[in-house]
């Protein structure tokens, strides 16, 4: 029954929630081989992709998806609560760019493509390998968590993927301003990528833990503005 | 005038509705509280650098321009994609005005609609800055450089808002929408901000750049502090002509392919 369910649901959203993160990863390793290729270095792409390119899509499928269900009052009926219902659709898209990105960052650990933090190298390798995780993972559950909050917010799919690329490109542009202002460390989404390895250690791991924090948080809020049945029923009207 | 009266109508009719949205002002409040915590925190702090009042003027402009586009470009991606999906086009079809017609109507309606926040967010900055250097240069000062705002405002938002609104509109009928406003805001940082010395191609050194470095530097002498520092008046021509061109270019593909397939219906 609930194989029957993931499958009905993966069929509904379609082909190109499966193949956009996919597709990214390889865009990725065809332009670090290029540049590779003409002796550029590479190594922030593919750590690029990891981190900044699949969350940000994964929190766009999250708003495409969540802000407005054509079929809401007809799920409201049903005997499975809605909430559980996005939660399910939410973890399919959240699940799947992690396999993509877990199998990506296995292949880079293995090539020894991926920034090692000083305080990793006392560590076990496995530990090391695990921690690696945390570089796609924290952004991740961040974009999916503040995309759902977004799209439950303003009902509106094209607000809350505007404001989610707002911070995006904010976030690539400020990045100095992020660095150097420890207060703003816990809202800096792209620490691996954007920061030199010398001040990465510093904060790192922190970082990480903060927006899986802020993540855990707006799922919580997200959860609790699904059960609001009456606030989910008066949609913004023609928006899409 | 048919034609005339038809693009006049879809264009009040395109301003009204994007105006009337509720998420479109929504958005550019959390925008305009970007760029203000932006501005607080680099060129509204630098007074020292900046020699007048126009100087202030060509940093608020940059400010603006570099975080607005990516709200702009999202909130139009929908507009035409969305007439499919409601079938509303099948219905405008059967009405007596050209295709032409509506497709610039909606382009002109949207596109104004949407610098209108964009205005406003751009006029309070401009009005800090005033009250800052009335009190420093005086009001001579101050009012010699703000015909110079105007011109900042024609010359580097509005060309590069041209060229996002005619991608915005023509993109997602070929893409599915939520990969278009990826690739844009992924587009908006690699082609406008990425530095070259990282080793990546980009087109962010070049004219092709909505964001405006060219014009900026070639027609004001202004540097943006990012990509592109000096520039010629010419290249600043070239850049202006080449984002207007590119727009109506993909307008008129647009139009072409729409009447394609209207009349392959």
């Amino acid at each position: 029954m609930l194989f029957d369910r993931i499958f009905y649901e993966i069929r509904l959203m379609g082909k190109q929630f499966i193949a956009v993160p996919v597709c990214i990863m390889l865009g990725g390793v065809l332009l670090t081989v290029v540049l590779r290729l003409s002796q550029t270095r590479a190594i922030g792409v593919l750590s690029g992709c990891l981190e900044m390119f699949l969350p940000l899509v994964a929190g766009i499928f999250v708003t495409t998806l969540c802000s407005n269900d054509s079929s809401l009052e007809l799920q409201l009926t049903l005997p499975t609560p809605y909430h559980r219902t996005v939660f399910c659709r939410i973890g399919l898209i959240a699940g799947w760019t992690a396999l993509i990105a877990l199998i990506s960052s296995v292949i880079m650990y293995s090539f020894h493509l991926t920034k090692v933090l000083t305080f990793e190298r006392a560590w076990a390798p496995f530990l090391q390998g695990l921690i690696e995780q945390l570089v796609w993972l924290a952004p991740l559950c961040w974009f999916v968590a503040i995309g759902l909050f977004l799209a439950l917010l303003f009902r509106s799919r094209i607000a809350s993927t505007a404001l989610l690329g707002g911070i995006w490109v904010s976030e690539n542009i400020m990045y100095g301003l992020l660095i150097s202002t420890p207060w703003l460390h816990p809202v800096f989404l792209f620490t691996t990528t954007l920061t030199p390895v010398a001040y990465l250690s510093t904060y790192w791991l922190s970082n990480r833990y903060e927006l899986l924090a802020t993540a855990l948080v707006f799922l919580l809020v997200g959860w609790f503005q699904l059960r609001n049945t009456e606030a989910l029923l008066q949609k913004s009207g023609s928006e899409g | 005038m048919g034609q005339i009266s038809t693009f006049l109508g879809v264009l009040r009719y395109e301003f009204r509705m994007q105006i009337h949205r509720l998420p479109f002002w929504a958005t550019f409040a959390g925008f305009a509280a970007l760029v203000f915590v932006v501005a607080g925190q680099g060129n509204w702090s630098h007074w020292t650098g900046n020699r007048g009042p126009f100087d202030s003027f060509s940093d608020w402009t940059v400010v603006v321009n570099l975080f607005l586009p990516p709200a702009m470009g999202i909130l139009l991606s929908d507009r035409l994609s969305r007439d499919r999906k409601l079938h509303i086009d099948e219905l405008l079809n059967t009405y007596p005005g050209s295709i032409g017609a509506r497709l610039l109507g909606k382009y002109a309606g949207t596109l104004l609609a949407t610098l209108l926040p964009m205005v406003i967010i751009y006029g309070v900055g401009v009005g800090y800055i005033v009250a800052h250097w009335q009190s420093i240069q005086g009001w001579s000062s101050v009012l010699q450089a703000l015909p110079g705002v105007a011109a900042l405002f024609l010359t580097i938002i509005v060309p590069g808002a041209c060229f996002i609104a005619a991608f915005s509109l023509a993109g997602p009928l070929f893409l599915w929408l939520p990969l278009y406003q990826f690739l844009f805001v992924c587009y908006w940082f690699w082609g406008n901000v990425f530095a070259p010395s990282k080793g990546i191609p980009t087109l962010s050194d070049t004219i092709l750049t909505p964001f405006g470095g060219y014009m900026l530097a070639g027609f004001f002498g202004e540097d943006s502090g990012l990509v592109v520092h000096q520039a010629t008046f010419i290249q600043g021509v070239e850049s202006l002509l080449l984002l207007l061109s590119i727009s109506v270019l993909v307008l008129l593909a647009l139009w072409r392919y729409l009447l394609w397939q209207q009349a392959r219906q």
